[in-house]
């Protein structure tokens, strides 16, 4: 028997379990936060370095109260990855970052800001000396976390700013296509072209922020018949490590018994200040089975039927053989009969 | 039906020097054809040079100051470069490296190559990265035009170096197109980069018709922002033996987007006007707010005063251009091709926005919809065209080349045509409240001054005396429209770039999902929402923004439930700050899915939102299969908004 369960989720959450109740009353907890106007600019919507390994950069995020009550905020870098929508967010709290969560730290850990009031919160992104050339994503946040409630969906929200990192070095800019085949459905109507679908991962093997344009084709045997898709859309820009699922569905496909499908990825290596370099294509080819399963049913009752006709065809001429042979015998045992009969 | 998954590494042998055969110690790379770039924006340059060997090579940047005995310190940073091999004509290969994170008011050196074979050490200066600032505009050098490439560098040379000595603190060096004579020629690409000022200040390059018929120009000048997309291409072929490509930047208050005006007609294969109009609707859209003003550049003029006025090509892009660049708001377009100075009237929508606006006028208002031409004269003197009489047969308007009612011996949209057969510049002068175009003489009618010295042109009528190096051949300030009211100015030092923010209610708590309810013993289920989420937005760089979130395993001491029985559906409550709402997540009870367990989109706006605030929300569906065990469950649902 099963336990009868009640799942309590509690709304009761203080704007900070710090501040006391008497805050919650004000309501809106508002911040802000923006870089700093310094010697690197004042208009950068995210922060941006190339450093070298061992080397070092000191920047500054500034932090806005603009809601009536004082703010208690944490504030940490994590490292940036690519969701599967393409969107870019920071790992969790007590998930481990290794590359800009890890160089990079704020000067404090938390700070207190009263209404209205401006915090600058200094940074170092030390790069260590022993750490990989290549691109780096992440962010610094501020955060707000309410009291550990009882039982309840805890929450923490984080409000911060991108910071890309190239660590100077070799560049490896390197993709694979993995993950490949190719998936065929044919139709009901034995004479139609069928839908493939093609799918494979796109795996930044390599050290630098790739993305990269796509063509995809379907093709029979020795190449014949090719069916291109339709314009794949690129991939986001996939950090180091990263993969990104791609399925293309290809229609018109001639059920041609093998059907190959072909992936070529020309990768896109932006160059910081925003221009693309197309690298060297990479090229996949993977094979599915194309059978047109209505058309071979149809084949088959065909030839059964042909196979039948030729069967009953003859089997009949042997019957009307062996009755025409019966009747040719009868008429000769009549007439030997007939013969008898009149000599006798 | 799988068969065989086939995974293929990418080899970078041509796009990444180093990874082929080294040169042999014997043998060691020259750099050659170094010149410094313009970067996305002013605290970037980009550096593109020639190489003899196909080697891994790199570039060096330190401050200035930081410099031993002119050696680098250690920490100077060391950026690979990237590149590829030159087409044939060129020879040895290509390299580029764009100098990122500078800071303002700084001496930089820097040095291209490897170790054993650096070029030598070059420097330039940034300044501040806000505010007022010049820039300076070079008609057509071509050298190799005249006939004589060493008589071309030499006039070159000379108004760059006169230019550069009147304005030492011009941050900008602007191209009209045509660099060379010839596309693939390398022996004028050498004289035209010869100069060292193109090592100490960026030029921006412009494609000229000229330039166009080879891979040289973007073998030598690689430039940020580049859309190098078929339309682009007069040909509609990036692949082929030519060159193209449209590409903008935004430097201090200015948007520069930059034409490769050949492409003009879709019958060549490309996608003519109608593509680039669609490259400066798009990068106007995105990135206008973030500027000031916006110039353009590119090589055909459209309202020249010689040769090329009454060109066929001209008169499309005469119908093509005005009326979508008043629309869009454009304030200057800078030109060659013509070899001659001229500066139009205020032009709206292809027609003199004000016909009462004098000849010569030294004081203009742009707007609204106003929009000024300038042409920019031969920089090198390599080869003039004279002024051509206007017809007197074709309307005064549009793409006619009718004359000035005003000025019947100039074509009507001009209101200042020079040719003097001496060499000059443009000098723009960027201030908060006006624009200021200056046209100035770099020489005059002695050497260095091929054309003339060569007998190209049999007649120079500058007068020294009245007419030396520096003076002024034309001046205009550009007063921005400010509406038809009071205009009323504050001047803000160091105004505070916008800011990203968020606005959440905190008095109701974030999540409610009540208490979990049987559903037939199937499944517990809970709705609730999030409390809504006020996102502000008053960037100035329309920069793209994002919210995800995920949520961490449901506890109760030793007792868990995976996070992806929570699924959600983002709505934007109130529209605003370009927000749009991610799409829903279903539990992982309906689909088998990871719901909310991995980072999720709530909203995100792109590029070139309009500042502001939106409300965004989500319904929360919590699907728990009943095997689950009875407790009180606690999760953490961590929700990022990120600058970016």
């Amino acid at each position: 028997m099963r336990r009868i369960m009640t799942l309590f989720f509690v709304a009761a959450l203080t704007i900070l379990g710090a501040s006391g109740p008497a805050l919650a009353d004000d309501g809106d907890v508002a911040w802000t936060v923006r870089t700093a106007s310094n010697s690197y600019g004042a208009d950068r919507s995210s922060f941006s370095y190339a450093v070298n390994p061992g080397g070092q950069v000191k920047d500054a995020m500034v932090v806005a109260n603009r809601g009536k009550a004082p703010l208690n905020l944490a504030v940490y870098a994590a490292d940036g990855f690519t969701t599967d929508t393409g969107q870019v967010d920071l790992l969790v709290k007590d998930k481990k970052s290794v590359g800009v969560g890890v160089f990079l730290h704020a000067d404090r850990d938390k700070f207190s800001i009263k209404p209205g009031e401006t915090v600058t919160i200094p940074f170092t992104m030390a790069v260590p000396s022993n750490a990989t050339p290549g691109d780096y994503v992440g962010g610094i946040v501020t955060s707000l976390t309410q009291a550990e409630g009882a039982e309840s969906i805890n929450v923490e929200r984080r409000l911060g700013i991108m910071v890309k990192l190239r660590v100077s070095g070799q560049l490896n800019p390197a993709l694979a296509i993995e993950d490949f085949h190719v998936d065929y459905a044919g139709t009901v109507n034995p004479f139609a072209k069928g839908d493939a679908t093609v799918s494979y991962s796109i795996h930044n093997t390599g050290n630098t922020i790739l993305s990269a344009s796509q063509a995809v084709s379907v093709s029979g045997p020795f190449g014949w018949l090719r069916t291109a898709a339709g314009k794949v859309a690129a991939p986001p820009q996939l950090f180091p490590g990263e993969s990104w699922k791609v399925s293309v569905p290809v229609s018109g496909v001639a059920p041609a018994l093998r059907v190959g499908a072909t992936v070529s990825l020309s990768p896109l290596l932006t160059d910081p200040s925003g221009s693309t370099s197309a690298l060297d294509p990479v090229e996949a080819t993977a094979h599915g089975a194309a059978v047109p399963w209505t058309l071979l049913v149809l084949v088959v009752v065909l030839i059964a039927l042909v196979v039948g006709a030729v069967y009953f065809t003859r089997h009949n001429r042997a019957k009307r053989k062996i009755r025409e042979d019966a009747r040719v015998q009868e008429a000769i045992d009549q007439a030997l009969r007939d013969q008898k009969a009149k000599t006798a | 039906m799988a068969t065989g998954a086939i995974a293929a590494a990418l080899g970078l042998a041509v796009a990444i020097g180093g990874l082929t055969t080294a040169a042999s110690a014997a043998d060691p790379t020259t750099i050659t054809s170094v010149i410094l770039g313009v970067g996305a924006n002013e605290s970037q340059r980009i550096v593109t040079w020639y190489s003899s060997a196909d080697t891994a090579q790199e570039i060096q940047v330190a401050p200035t100051a930081e410099l031993v005995n002119n050696e680098f310190p250690a920490n100077a940073a060391t950026f690979d470069a990237i590149g590829a091999a030159n087409i044939a004509t060129s020879g040895g290969f290509n390299r580029h490296a764009t100098i990122s994170s500078l800071q303002e008011h700084t001496a930089y050196s820097y040095r291209v190559g490897a170790e054993g074979s650096w070029s030598p050490t070059y420097s330039f200066k940034t300044q501040d990265f806000e505010g007022d600032y010049d820039f300076l505009f070079y008609g057509d050098p071509q050298i190799g035009s005249s006939g004589n490439v060493a008589k071309d560098q030499a006039g070159w040379q000379d108004t760059l170096d006169v230019s550069l000595a009147a304005n030492p603190n011009a941050e900008l060096l602007v191209s009209g197109g045509d660099q060379v004579e010839t596309a693939n020629t390398e022996a004028q690409w050498n004289a035209f980069l010869a100069p060292d000022k193109l090592r100490q200040y960026p030029w921006a390059a412009t494609i000229g018709n000229h330039d166009v018929g080879g891979k040289a120009y973007e073998q030598h000048l690689f430039t940020p922002n580049t859309d190098r997309s078929g339309p682009l291409y007069a040909n509609g072929n990036p692949a082929s033996n030519t060159s193209g490509g449209d590409y903008w930047y935004i430097y201090k208050d200015v948007l520069f987007i930059d034409l490769n005006s050949n492409s003009y007609t879709s019958a060549s294969g490309g996608g003519g006007d109608e593509a680039h109009i669609g490259y400066v609707t798009n990068v106007i859209n995105q990135h206008a707010a973030d500027a000031k003003w916006t110039v353009l550049v590119y090589h055909h003029s459209i309202y020249s005063p010689a040769d090329h006025a009454q060109d066929g090509d001209n008169k499309v892009r005469r119908v093509d251009f005005p009326t979508a660049f008043s629309k869009l708001g454009v304030d200057l377009v800078l030109q060659g091709h013509d070899h001659s100075y001229s500066r139009s009237y205020v032009i709206k929508n292809g027609e003199k926005a004000n016909p009462a606006e004098q000849p010569g006028a030294a004081d203009v208002v742009a707007g609204p919809g106003g929009v000024l031409y300038v042409t920019g004269n031969s920089s090198s003197g390599s080869k003039y065209y004279d002024i051509t009489d206007p017809k007197t047969n074709e309307p005064s308007s549009g793409a006619g080349n009718g004359p000035d009612p005003l000025n019947p011996d100039s074509y009507w949209y001009n209101s200042v045509q020079n040719q003097e057969h001496v060499r000059s510049y443009v000098k723009v002068q960027v201030r908060s409240d006006k624009l200021v175009v200056e046209n100035l003489r770099s020489g005059t009618c002695a050497a260095p001054n091929a054309a003339v010295e060569l007998g190209n042109v049999d007649w120079c009528n500058n007068t020294t005396a009245d007419q030396p190096v520096g003076s002024v051949v034309d001046k205009v300030t550009v007063h921005p429209y400010n509406g038809d009211g009071q205009a009323i100015q504050v001047n803000v030092p160091n105004a505070a770039p916008g800011e990203f923010g968020w606005t959440i209610d905190g008095y109701n708590g974030l999540v409610d999902l009540g208490t979990a309810v049987d559903h037939d013993g199937d499944y517990f289920g809970a709705t609730g929402q999030i409390n809504p989420i006020v996102v502000s937005d008053n960037r100035r760089s329309l920069a793209p923004w994002s919210i995800s979130a995920s949520v961490g395993d449901f506890r109760d001491a030793d007792k868990t439930f995976s996070g992806a029985y929570l699924g959600w559906t983002p709505q934007v409550l109130e529209a605003g700050a370009g927000a749009q709402a991610s799409g829903a997540v279903p539990s992982a009870y309906d689909d088998h899915g990871q719901g909310l367990s991995v980072s999720r989109g709530l909203g995100w706006a792109s590029q070139g939102h309009e500042k502001g605030t939106a409300k965004l929300g989500a319904g929360l569906d919590l699907k728990i299969p009943g095997s689950v065990d009875k407790g009180g469950y606690r999760a953490t649902l961590t929700i990022t908004a990120l600058s970016s």
